[in-house]
């Protein structure tokens, strides 16, 4: 047996792969110690990411090169105060400091999410569900816009909670629910099913890998 | 103070009280300090000269009213006078014989001709007791002396008046009476023209006796001027006339024979004895004022036929006292003497019995000095409300139907018995150990038992379709956002891409991570790569690192890539084939690897003004989310599940995972259809157990 570092990898990822799989037993320490320890090395992992990609790479370097432009290093040096600023937060009595960092990235981000969900969700799926019934289209478009058209708008009318109850007792209402509740149903059945796939493959990748590892 | 101390032991005694309490001894006369002392003359002073007509509006009404029946009504010049402060001494001693004649003295007009048997009686108290006080603590009675000594003081000085009036008549009668000889009563005419009453037949033999007693007060009475005639009314002549030969007969009380004297007269008679005891300097009845010192008299020797004609007198005086132009104080002495006893008790004596005695403290015996303790109100009982309610039927019956609710709420419901379930412990082992073995048998076999797909997903082909059109050398982007977690899923379906691409065309690659557990992910993805073609060599690759900034990068590297990296690598940018894309649009093909439906939204979001040629290779449990894009046309292809893997792996030609994986994943999806199956018709039988009981107990 090669004892490369692969192969102490793949013991490392056997052994860990056990100890997950042990939980089918109940929680344990060995469940909790793999847990630890993905969640220890993550972290460490993610900051020693950020500190090479980012502070170093983005911030310190730029700042102190020398072949940089001076201009572009001022530029560098608002995000670089924006940050400290944030770092006021720790403090109850210096938390004012951090608001304008906390208000800059919480409007920008606002602003990005409502732009982006109008013209690239809103707007694109309107289009793409009246374009079904286009005179061209053949039947089978319509079939599949007028069940999608259903499924909208009986969705929508399963969740009428701002309607005014007289509304909501009118049958026509209540039937239009009923499809949207049968929709929903399907939804959250192929959303099931999906993430049974998605997590039947990934066992299906560690079985492998473990087999892997027995018989190479 | 309201008391009397004993002279022998000090023993407080109540005014009323005659010996004391505790010795017995005989008390001396007390006189309250609130009892103003009636006016009285006193030696060395002067008498005022007073008018009587000038007190004529001071008369009550009845007494006015009384006489404008008998008699003609009197002019009143006296109305034009200025009138003096009223004296009620000299009203006493002016007026009193006419003007306070009360109505039953006036129907026994032989009596108010004579003086009284009680002011006789007075009369000898005073002078046999008390003659120096007798002018100033005993006015009343003196008119009673006048009637009886007018006569003889005429016949002896010429008009002379009583002691009294002795004083104030000598200075010069100013004011004339207004009584003419015309203007007296028939009963008043009728006395002046009689000489003599006494010896009548219809005068009893006791008012016999008081035709002969004037003569006694003359002798005793003191020299006063004599009066002309000027000085005298006309009235008052009247009755200096008339008594005027009897007086010179009638002999002094004392003579007076046994049997003309009744026997209450004999009392008096008897009575002068007791001030032979060196005693008193003061009156023998001790009395808060001197009238109710002839009240005590009367309570105690007034005869009979005198009780019960004062007491109608008193019942006539009342209307005339609540009058308001009459006070109290004003009445004759002897008006107020004929009050009923229990009207005499009233205020000092009854407010002395009533109030409460201090028993302790430095005020023990004193009585009268505290508060006494109001008397109570008059109490109502307060009304009482009942508090049981008057229902009615329909409330009775509501009420019981409530009770009845609550005491069923309150009783235990036997519970239902329940089929315990089946150990959910025992129930997931089983499952576990069916699906691992479901699992395990066809991944150590390495069994091919299921077909691969001959239908290929619509996003896949089109996935497919666009891989085969790129042009030589395309340069390519991996966006790579996904968990460690599902690395495994994840590059099983990248594979078979990183496969089409490597054996189609020489691709230039660059991966941008957007996690940063992602920024070797690219380097793995190739290591499996060359794991599955190692033959073939790998493409030249980029490894842009870590996206920081979320939401707000995405944009920045849409608009300049090389801008949104670092130093380092945007030098490597610069030097790779990458140095001209300058835009998103720009990349051949963008291939987004997630696992998530919300970033992968997101960067479609924001990336579509850029119009880039976007993949996705997306975990199974976000394509459903992500299914809408590519049918709106945003994404141009996907791949979803390991199926779609396995279909491209098919296309491609190229055996990977996707066909090694399949039939351990064709078990595992088998198993759960057949374990959701179960658990369906385990529902319903369970259901339907538990429905039957439920209709029998309906």
């Amino acid at each position: 047996m090669n004892f490369s570092i692969e192969w102490l990898n793949a013991l490392v990822g056997f052994i860990l792969t056990l100890i997950i799989f042990s939980y089918l037993l109940g929680d344990n320490p060995l469940f909790r110690l793999a847990i630890h320890l993905f969640i220890g090395v993550s972290t460490g992992y993610i900051a020693a990411v950020i500190f090479q990609q980012v502070w170093l790479e983005q911030l310190i370097q730029p700042l102190f090169s020398v072949q940089g432009d001076p201009t572009a290093r001022l530029w560098i040096l608002l995000p670089l105060l924006l940050a400290i600023l944030l770092l006021a937060k720790i403090s109850p009595s210096l938390s004012g400091l951090g608001t304008p960092s906390i208000a800059i990235l919480s409007g920008i981000a606002a602003a990005l999410v409502i732009v982006g969900a109008l013209q690239g969700t809103l707007i694109p799926q309107v289009q793409a569900g009246t374009a079904a019934f286009s005179p061209s289209n053949s039947p089978e478009f319509w079939l599949q816009g007028l069940i999608v058209l259903l499924g909208t708008i009986g969705t929508l009318a399963h969740f009428h909670f701002g309607a005014d109850r007289a509304l909501r007792q009118r049958g026509w209402i209540r039937f239009l629910g009923w499809i949207g509740l049968i929709f929903l149903g399907v939804t959250l059945g192929a959303l099931f099913a999906a993430l049974y796939s998605s997590t039947l493959t990934a066992l299906i990748e560690r079985l492998n890998a473990l087999i892997s590892f027995l018989m190479p | 103070m309201d008391e009397i101390i004993c002279p022998q032991c000090a023993h407080s005694n109540p005014i009323d009280a005659v010996f004391c309490e505790r010795c017995g001894a005989l008390l001396p006369p007390a006189r309250p300090a609130t009892e103003p002392l009636p006016p009285t003359l006193r030696p060395g002073e002067e008498p005022v000269k007073k008018s009587t007509a000038e007190l004529e509006p001071l008369l009550p009404a009845w007494m006015r009213e009384s006489r404008q029946v008998q008699s003609e009504p009197p002019p009143a010049p006296k109305e034009e006078k200025p009138a003096p402060p009223p004296d009620p001494l000299a009203s006493l001693s002016a007026s009193e014989p006419e003007e306070e004649i009360p109505e039953w003295l006036k129907e026994l007009g032989i009596l108010s001709e004579k003086p009284s048997p009680s002011s006789e009686e007075l009369r000898f108290e005073w002078e046999e007791k008390a003659e120096e006080e007798e002018e100033t603590l005993l006015p009343e009675g003196d008119w009673l002396q006048h009637l009886g000594s007018i006569p003889s003081e005429s016949s002896a000085g010429g008009g002379a008046v009583t002691s009294r009036d002795v004083g104030a008549e000598p200075e010069a009668p100013s004011v004339p009476s207004p009584l003419a000889s015309e203007t007296f009563p028939e009963w008043l005419q009728g006395l002046s023209e009689t000489p003599s009453p006494t010896g009548q037949e219809g005068t009893p033999d006791w008012l016999k006796a008081f035709d002969k007693t004037p003569a006694t007060p003359a002798a005793e009475t003191p020299p006063v001027a004599p009066t002309g005639e000027e000085g005298v009314p006309d009235w008052l002549k009247a009755f200096a006339e008339a008594p005027e030969a009897p007086a010179a007969e009638t002999p002094p009380v004392t003579p007076t024979g046994e049997e003309s004297v009744p026997d209450w007269l004999k009392a008096f008679a008897e009575t002068p004895a007791a001030p032979a005891e060196p005693t008193p300097a003061t009156p023998a009845i001790i009395t808060p004022s001197g009238e109710e010192d002839l009240g005590a008299l009367l309570e105690m020797e007034i005869p009979d036929w005198l009780s019960s004609i004062s007491a109608e007198t008193t019942t006539a005086e009342t209307p005339a006292e609540e009058t308001p132009a009459l006070a109290s104080a004003e009445l004759p002495a002897w008006v107020q003497a004929m009050r009923p006893i229990e009207a005499i008790l009233t205020g000092e004596e009854k407010g002395t019995e009533a109030q409460e005695e201090e028993r302790e403290g430095p005020l023990a015996g004193l009585r009268g000095v505290l508060p006494a303790v109001p008397t109570p109100l008059p109490y109502s009982r307060p009304r009482t409300y009942s508090i049981r309610l008057n229902l009615t039927p329909a409330q009775q019956t509501h009420v019981q139907l409530l009770e009845q609710l609550i005491a069923e709420e309150e009783q235990p419901r036997p519970r239902r018995a329940v089929t315990p379930p089946a150990s959910p412990r025992l129930l997931r082992w089983l499952i576990t150990v069916l699906l691992l073995i479901a699992l395990f048998v066809p991944l150590f076999f390495q069994t091919r038992l299921t077909a691969m797909p001959e239908l290929v997903p619509q996003e896949t082909w089109q996935f497919i379709q666009s891989f085969n059109s790129l042009p030589p050398s395309p340069k390519i982007l991996f966006v790579l956002d996904y968990e460690v977690a599902t690395s495994g899923e994840i590059e099983a379906l990248t594979l078979p891409a990183l496969q089409h691409l490597n054996s189609t065309t020489q691709a230039n690659l660059a991966f941008l991570a957007l996690n940063p557990l992602d920024v070797s992910m690219g380097r793995r993805l190739l290591d499996l790569l060359h794991s599955t073609q190692p033959q073939m060599p790998l493409p030249p690759m980029l490894h842009l690192g870590y996206l920081p900034g979320g939401i707000s990068a995405i944009p920045l590297f849409a608009t300049t890539p090389a801008a949104a990296i670092s130093e380092t690598m945007r030098a490597e940018w610069l030097q790779s084939p990458f140095q001209k894309i300058n835009t998103l649009g720009d990349f051949d093909r963008v291939i987004l690897v997630t696992d998530n439906a919300e970033n992968a939204r997101t960067w479609i979001e924001q990336t579509s003004p850029w119009h880039p040629h976007l993949l996705i290779v997306s975990s199974a449990r976000s394509t459903p989310m992500l299914l809408p894009y590519f049918y709106a046309g945003q994404v141009q292809g996907l791949i979803g599940n390991l199926n779609a893997a396995a279909a491209y792996e098919q296309v491609n030609g190229i055996p990977a995972l996707g066909r090694a994986y399949r039939d351990a994943y064709s078990a595992g999806l088998l198993l759960a259809l057949l374990i959701g199956l179960a658990g369906f018709l385990w529902g319903l039988l369970t259901h339907r157990a538990h429905s039957q009981p439920q209709e029998k107990e309906a």
